[in-house]
């Protein structure tokens, strides 16, 4: 439901400063790399090499690599999400348990694992590397499908049949058109995702942009080349924010609908089509997540004997450690987010300005986290304004945190700010009435609304911070150990199968939230009266 | 919760963050080491024996690629660096990021053209940067040195790893160094038109495609041989390859050095003076032979015995062959030519 303006709604300058401070924040890797780039962008001809040799090619690669990735990731990812949100049928929860397992698998890992399993050209071509992508965004995408199409109601296409359109025509014309945010979403993630991996590309072997861009860094040692060539991707990253801000903001608001009224009216799906979606995402997970899974179970017993079990503990918990402090920090920076700004004032400039400020973490997570690390790693070099306020602090695991949480901020803080969107505002008016502090309404008001989003947002950002590769190598801290630097030390040599007990371990760790995303994904798709049962 | 209140919450969680140890100090003395190399893997066996001896802990941070930059954004984080590529040090030196190392130990244990002439760093060990050929496929006497694999009757048959990898551009550095710019060109083109696949993977990945048929000779450093033989599930890819010695009638092999250096810091410096000084020692050098299968740089240290037999068929006797040594610091300014050289001919593109 589309929150209305009240007069108490208006933005003030505090909330607008807090807003623009968030904006900065996110934008400051960015901007930083840019700042020092621009100087010298044409000095040794760099940006005009890299143009006019390799960049067409990569980029060309990288494009073709996510087109394939997006593919997969529609039919494995939003077509199970849609179907378990808008039908009832046996084995429902089994498909969404399937769906949101290649969750557990980085594509480092499942990349790695592959090449170990089979020595067949495939797996070390470009149509590999989009399968494994588009398997591991599946869940994404399944996700943000079954959230769209839990909040759609039949009404719109029971008008339009009552109106005389046939089948193909309400696909067309009404189910096709409102999946236009949640299909720009997803293509969204899949082609940062793509452009952000380097570690599956560089395994298989494909030479993407995000490939090209750590060759030549590493190649020529040096950092302002790196910078210049970052320019490269932070452009069409920011255009690419740009572009998902606009469009969440302006489009999904006009059709604001309230999920569990869609849910009540789900309808069974037939059995036949039940069990060809049951033996489809079955199909799916088989390459996604039980192929490979139960490869590394075999190499973990296989290489139980030279596993050294006494390096095990310490390297969990610094992981458990890095990527709980990351989702905390998400949390509370999501959490202020939500209590600084509020529901409603859509219309003033200055409201609209504010709620699409935030927006601009999105520019981290479509930038390849080596560009984000490589900016982490100027921006606190000594001598550095970056290095003199962190202090001792910058050689401690706060750096991988600090950068970690700046590109996996979307993940918590989309689905808080959609949820802080479809809060009344009157809810906080209410409380107020009845006596509540300013504070404590807000929190009142917003809390039921806000903690399911923010939970899932801080669920994913602690998945996605244990898988965390690039930020780690680069901004380790001495003596710092993790599961996923463990992980790529093993597979750099060939020894995929003594890494395969820290991924299983790894994915212990993500059982937790990744139970918690399925509770809320099934719990998103039922009936009220189910929902607040459950919740009770 | 007021604004107060939620900054003071933030601003704690951060400083508890901080606080928090990457790891657990000790009251010993801690040395700190910088590595391209793996905390896993060769490097281990040298720093545990040095730590027995020494009674210190040797801390580090082990990252694949980024040293140079690391070392240039922290240049006293590290007491020292070591790296598996010693012109990573010849640029670092070049960048002012490494101090003198004063040890008459050293001097007298290290043959000269193994030390930057400034003592900057030292190179600790080597190895060649051979071909690696199909048992089954190539006779010996076809090969014989690196600007015949230009040649067009390898055409489809070469793997190699990243051209833009610090390996390939230090051999292909060297061949800037040793043949001239021109014919360096033609020779690193005439490779990449060679190339049978996309280049990728490491080293021991070329073995396993010779192995599986997909090329019939590779370009790859020595050690790979002995490291792979002892793998069960790598022995297959080690006995289907051969290793030939190139341009032994001609100027010699390029080697690939390791090295380590001191960095600016000042904390640690004895204790970095004698790890340095235990690597070069025999038993330091005798442990880094056993442990990497490199060559060392001391005369008085043997080659290991799974390397001497590499080459004997080609009349290498205790496994030395000829070297086409080429100084590390006239490899200055190579580097940058040759990466724009991979990027323009496209050597890693897609094939």
């Amino acid at each position: 439901m589309r929150s209305t303006l009240t007069p108490s709604a208006e933005l003030r300058p505090g909330r607008l400063a807090f807003a623009l401070a968030l904006g900065l924040l996110a934008l400051l890797p960015s901007a930083y790399l840019l700042a020092t780039a621009l100087p010298i962008l044409f000095e040794g001809g760099w940006l005009a090499h890299f143009a006019g040799t390799v960049l067409p090619g990569q980029a060309w690669t990288s494009a073709r690599v996510a087109a394939g990735a997006s593919a997969v990731a529609l039919a494995a990812g939003a077509l199970p999400g849609v179907l378990v949100a808008r039908y009832e049928f046996r084995g429902r929860g089994l498909v969404a348990v399937l769906s949101l397992l290649p969750l557990l698998l980085a594509p480092y890992v499942s990349a790695g694992t592959w090449l170990g399993l089979s020595s067949a050209d495939f797996f070390a071509s470009r149509h590999a590397l989009a399968l494994e992508l588009g398997l591991a965004c599946a869940p994404y995408l399944y996700l943000v499908f079954h959230i769209a199409a839990a909040r759609m109601p039949r009404a719109f296409a029971e008008l339009a049949a009552a109106l005389g359109c046939g089948p193909w025509q309400r696909l067309l014309r009404v189910h096709l058109p409102a999946y236009g945010v949640p299909l720009a979403a997803g293509l969204l993630i899949v082609w940062a995702q793509v452009l952000g991996d380097y570690a599956a590309a560089e395994r298989i072997g494909i030479e993407t942009l995000s490939v090209g861009l750590h060759n030549l860094w590493f190649a020529s040692q040096s950092s302002a080349v790196a910078a210049i060539v970052s320019c490269v991707l932070i452009v069409p990253a920011l255009a690419m924010v740009a572009l998902a801000a606009w469009a969440s903001t302006a489009i999904i608001n006009q059709h604001p609908i309230p999920a569990a009224a869609a849910a009540a009216g789900r309808r069974r799906l037939a059995p036949l089509a039940a069990s060809g979606l049951l033996a489809w995402s079955l199909l799916c997970s088989l390459p996604g997540f039980w192929i490979p899974e139960l490869a590394l179970v075999r190499w973990a017993v296989q290489r139980w004997s030279r596993t050294r079990f006494a390096d095990i503990p310490g390297d969990l918990l610094s992981s458990l450690l890095t990527a709980g402090a990351t989702a905390a920090l998400v949390g509370a920076i999501c959490l202020a987010t939500a209590m600084l700004l509020r529901a409603g004032a859509q219309r003033h400039w200055s409201a609209r300005l504010s709620e699409r400020l935030p927006w601009l973490f999105l520019a981290n997570y479509f930038l390849p986290s080596l560009v984000l690390a490589l900016a982490f790693v100027m921006m606190s070099r000594d001598g550095s304004l970056g290095a003199a306020l962190l202090g001792p602090a910058r050689d401690s695991r706060l750096l991988i945190v600090l950068a970690a949480a700046l590109r996996l901020m979307p993940f918590a803080m989309l689905p808080m700010l959609d949820a802080l969107r479809r809060t009344p505002p009157a809810l906080e008016e209410t409380a107020r009435a009845f006596g509540a502090g300013p504070w404590r309404a807000r929190l009142l008001a917003y809390a039921g609304h806000l903690w399911p989003a923010l939970l899932l947002g801080c669920a994913l950002v602690f998945m996605e911070a244990l898988k965390e590769l690039d930020l780690s190598l680069t901004l380790q801290p001495f003596g710092y150990s993790a599961s996923s630097l463990k992980i790529y030390a093993f597979s750099r040599h060939q020894n995929m199968d003594r890494a395969a007990i820290w991924v299983l371990l790894t994915q212990a760790l993500m059982l937790l939230p990744l139970g918690l995303l399925w509770l809320r994904a099934r719990r998103l798709g039922m009936p009220p009266h189910l929902e607040e049962s459950i919740q009770s | 919760m007021s604004d107060g209140k939620g900054s003071l919450l933030l601003a704690s969680m951060l400083a508890i963050l901080s606080a928090w140890p990457a790891s657990s100090g000790a009251e010993t003395r801690v040395l700190r080491l910088i590595s391209d190399r793996t905390d896993q893997g060769v490097l281990r066996p040298v720093l545990e024996a040095f730590e027995a001896r020494s009674g210190a802990k040797v801390d580090g941070v082990f990252m694949d690629q980024g040293l140079v930059n690391r070392l240039e954004s922290r240049p006293t984080e590290a007491d020292l660096v070591i790296t598996k590529d010693a012109e990573l040090l010849e640029l670092a030196a070049q960048r002012g990021l490494l101090d003198s190392i004063n040890s008459p130990t050293l001097d007298a244990a290290v043959p000269p053209e193994f030390a930057d002439p400034k003592k900057r760093f030292f190179v600790d060990a080597y190895r060649a940067r051979v071909i690696f050929y199909s048992k089954a496929r190539v006779k010996p006497g076809e090969l014989s040195s690196y600007e015949d694999l230009a040649d067009p009757k390898w055409r489809g048959r070469i793997c190699v790893r990243s051209g833009s990898h610090d390996y390939n551009l230090a051999l292909f550095g060297q061949f800037f160094a040793s043949y001239g710019e021109a014919k360096a060109r033609a020779v690193v083109s005439g490779i990449a038109a060679n190339l049978a696949r996309t280049p990728k993977g490491n080293d021991r990945e070329q073995a396993k495609a010779i192995y599986e048929g997909k090329c019939d000779i590779a370009l790859m450093n020595t050690y790979y041989h002995p490291m792979m033989a002892a793998n069960p599930e790598q022995k297959p890819w080690a006995d289907a390859v051969a290793v030939f010695f190139p341009s032994q009638s001609g100027k010699g092999t390029f080697i690939m050095r390791s090295a380590v250096g001191l960095t600016k810091a000042t904390q640690n410096r004895d204790l970095a003076v004698q790890l340095i000084e235990f690597m070069l020692s025999k038993e330091g050098q005798q442990a880094m032979v056993n442990a990497t299968k490199q060559y060392a740089v001391r005369r008085d240290v043997a080659v290991h015995p799974l390397m001497v037999k590499l080459g004997a068929e080609q009349g290498l006797v205790d496994g030395r062959f000829k070297q086409d040594f080429v100084p590390l610091n006239q490899m200055a300014g190579k580097r940058e030519a040759v990466i724009k050289l991979v990027n323009e001919i496209h050597f890693d593109a897609e094939r």
